[in-house]
């Protein structure tokens, strides 16, 4: 057992954090000129998980992890510094991808089967390796996944920890929205105020969530200009704007990265000047996860093809409204959408929804391809397989389907991806 | 014995004389791929509930080019049915979110099937907010049914069903006592054929069947005394074969909790209740969770914990089915806490139309040498 959040705390401060300044200070062709927007992204990382470390020491305070299907105002309102587990594997993929193997070993060591999605054998893993947060409790929800609804229940018996069951409805209408934000007032506000100590002040809570109000604006904002032929920024900011949203919805300093990434694009868009170092031939949608663990992929593309990928499945397809803070009741039902459908929750879709809902994002974008990820994990994304290839076969849209792991790279290692894209490419859309 | 013989033939496949005389008459068939599925509400709508299966169905080719080889053998076999028109006879389908394996059956079910496809959403915690989901589920599936088959539902209706069910329920608790003696009254694979049935012929008709055959049970000896008594728990096993091989090595199958065979019979709907569909609601809460209840464990755990104890299980074979996750994760938390109760376990993985294998075997085996 190594001390809690040890390893995220040493990739944060050994290596995110001095990234920040090689970007500012040396920045590297052929994107250089994206260097400052990548270093703001990669600082709120810094700050996220440096938080982290803080509330785990700050008895005042609590760290809360959580899974997708909650997004972290909540948290937010009663001080929490919070985790969402399911994006804690990519601090250490992004860095180098063998950083996983322990945890995805321990945890198969500890009786989790093989075949369990790597992100959920990964908490188990960093669970069992004492890599978690001290100090803190947990949330979950019953989406997206099969995973996700194994690894959370051995968390608990392993750790003996606080963990409040939400049950993520798979529907997606205006009941099931109030049946979740029913259990968030019901459930979720008292569980934190009694792990937290602090009582629920709707005041304060209404601040958080018009500030992540701005903050969704702004996103909505940037997402609008990848409309725009070429699209500004690169394929591999595409997802970075998401990340910081998911993060940190209700800080300040979320909205003025946010606001920094949309003004860059928007002024970009009015000059005209949106193209990147290489001409976009390709405006590709990605469909489900991305390899974590091979951050060129996207420059790649762009190079060797043109192929700019322009939207993401899981990132960029939920345009919401913006949270109603008429009252508790509104603001819980605006945070249970959130939840539900801005996340990888929004896999609990039936099947004809959810490809619809991505074949609406690949006309909005004019996207004129799709690579559509089968990672290994996931029953989900592989069952809808047959149903997206039929309905792609019908609008004569060009797919690729890529099998792999999104955080394990020894099942399809970057090489052997890219070689499936580059057959794709020059055959197919050549 | 004569009096199984019936149950053993129905069993053995999907369609069977009972529909067959049932559709002749004029009546309707409604699938269902999940033991979470209420069936009581399908058969007030005078509709004949039955659970899907694909008995002798070796070869999913076609559902694999639609599915993925990572999607469970059942429901890539229920696909496979449905594309061959094995389930033609089927005039409606009820499909649901239970695992992401069904989630993704439905989505291709509602694609291909030529009768109409409910969705039945359902939950996957305990508590008082997941029964009232379950409630409204129950109300949206009654719709389906009114709409599909020109009926109506009453509550009248309702009460009606879930009186027979109740028996169904009482008289299948009957046939479990049965396997409390050593040796037990019936093997695990003559319980698992009578339990398919309940499942496949209208119930009224199987109640009196049941009925009649207890009695014939009583002071009857399937099996050695003293051989080793298992508990076999899993999710969609459907073979009474795989359960008569297991038997084979000289143990009797005393327990399961088996969506197909004591986990879809336990427990009994409030015939009382002054609301019918919150009591049905409450029922299905209460009966031992499938895993994908992520909250269900201990709940869970008590109930099989009772049954070990009350049917003298030496030891538990958790049989999952390849690539299903919350069998995968339920058998760990299970093994962790028999362990502490000295109950061992063993581990098996397999495919949904295996009734054995060499390695399975060989796993069993040296299983009981440990036992």
């Amino acid at each position: 057992m190594g001390e809690p959040f040890q390893r995220a705390m040493g990739l944060t401060n050994g290596i995110l954090k001095p990234m920040t300044q090689l970007l500012r200070e040396n920045p590297e062709p052929p994107y250089q000129d994206y260097a400052p927007l990548l270093a703001a992204a990669v600082d709120q990382n810094v700050l996220h998980y440096q938080d982290i470390a803080a509330a785990m020491a700050d008895e005042s305070r609590k760290v809360a992890m959580y899974e997708f299907g909650l997004v972290p105002q909540l948290f937010y309102a009663f001080d929490c510094a919070p985790l969402c587990l399911e994006m804690f594997p990519s601090l250490f993929t992004r860095i180098e991808g063998s950083l996983i193997y322990e945890f995805l070993e321990a945890a198969e060591e500890a009786g989790v089967p093989s075949d369990t999605c790597s992100t959920d054998r990964f908490i188990v893993g960093a669970t069992v390796l004492g890599e978690l947060p001290s100090n803190a409790f947990f949330v979950t929800s019953s989406s997206p996944c099969d995973g996700t609804r194994i690894a959370y229940p051995i968390l608990q018996k392993t750790l003996e920890c606080p963990m409040l069951f939400l049950d993520a409805p798979f529907r997606d209408d205006q009941e099931a929205v109030r049946y979740y934000a029913g259990q968030l007032k019901d459930e979720l506000i008292p569980f934190v105020e009694e792990q937290t100590g602090r009582k629920f002040d709707i005041d304060r809570f209404r601040e958080v969530v018009v500030e992540s109000n701005k903050a969704y604006e702004l996103l909505v904002d940037i997402r609008d200009t990848y409309r725009v032929k070429p699209a500004p920024h690169f394929g591999m900011l595409r997802a970075a704007p998401y990340m910081l949203f998911q993060h940190g919805a209700g800080l300040p300093e979320t909205t003025e990265a946010l606001r920094f990434f949309a003004e860059d694009a928007t002024q970009r868009v009015r000059e005209g000047r949106t193209e990147g170092p290489f001409p976009e031939r390709h405006r590709v949608m990605w469909m489900h996860v991305p390899p974590t663990y091979d951050r060129e992929i996207f420059p790649w593309m762009e190079e060797k093809f043109g192929a700019t990928l322009v939207v993401d499945s899981l990132s960029s397809t939920s345009i919401l409204e913006p949270i109603d803070t008429t009252s508790l009741e509104t603001m819980l039902e605006g945070l249970a959408w959130q939840g539900l459908d801005t996340t990888m929750s929004f896999m609990r879709f039936e099947s004809a929804p959810f490809i619809e809902f991505a074949m609406n994002a690949y006309e909005k974008y004019a996207c004129d391809c799709i690579i559509a990820t089968q990672h290994v994990g996931c029953q989900s994304i592989c069952g809808a397989r047959g149903l997206i290839r039929e309905e792609c076969r019908k609008r004569e849209i060009p797919l690729l389907f890529i099998e792999f792991d999104y955080n394990d790279n020894r099942v399809l290692p970057p090489e052997q991806m890219r070689n499936q894209m580059e057959e794709f490419f020059t055959t197919v859309m050549g | 014995m004569d009096e199984l013989r019936y149950f053993e033939e129905v069993a053995s496949g999907l369609d069977n004389p009972e529909i067959q005389a049932w559709k002749a008459a004029g009546n309707r068939v409604v699938g269902t791929v999940c033991s979470s599925m209420p069936e009581e509400v399908i058969h007030a709508g005078g509709l004949l509930p039955l659970r899907v299966r694909a008995p002798g169905l070796l070869d999913t080719a076609k559902a694999d080019a639609h599915l993925h080889r990572i999607n469970c053998s059942y429901t890539r076999s229920v696909l496979e049915a449905l594309m061959r028109g094995d389930l033609a006879f089927l005039d409606g389908l009820v499909a649901t979110n239970t695992c992401d394996h069904m989630l993704r059956l439905a989505g291709e079910l509602q694609a291909k099937a030529d009768c109409p496809v409910h969705y039945f959403s359902m939950y996957h915690t305990l508590g008082e907010a997941s029964r009232r989901w379950f409630v409204l589920e129950m109300e949206k599936l009654i719709r389906y049914i009114e709409e599909s088959f020109s009926t109506k539902v009453s509550d009248d209706d309702l009460r009606r069903s879930v009186s027979v069910y109740n028996r169904t329920r009482r008289l299948m608790s009957q046939l479990g006592e049965l396997r409390e003696s050593d040796p037990p009254a019936i093997t695990g694979a003559e319980y698992l054929q009578i339990a398919l049935v309940g499942m496949s012929v209208p119930r009224e008709q199987f109640n009196d069947r049941l009925e009649a055959l207890l009695p014939s049970l009583a002071g009857r000896s399937a099996g050695k005394a003293g051989q080793p008594r298992l508990m076999i728990l899993g999710g969609a096993c459907d073979m009474p074969e795989f359960i008569e091989f297991i038997e084979a090595k000289g143990v009797s199958v005393v327990a399961d909790g088996l969506c197909f065979g004591t986990r879809h019979y336990q427990g009994e709907v409030d015939e009382n209740a002054a609301e019918c569909l919150p009591a049905i609601a409450n029922h299905y809460a209460e009966r031992m969770s499938c895993p994908s209840v992520f909250d269900g464990f201990d709940h869970s755990y008590g109930i099989l914990r009772q049954m070990i104890s009350d049917r003298a299980v030496d030891g538990v074979i958790c049989a999952r089915l390849k690539f299903c996750d919350h069998w995968g994760g339920r058998r760990k938390l299970l093994a962790e806490e028999l362990r502490k109760e000295s109950v061992p376990v063993l581990d098996l993985e397999r495919e949904y139309s295996t009734a054995g294998s060499g390695q399975i075997s060989t796993r069993v085996q040296a299983f009981l040498e440990m036992l």
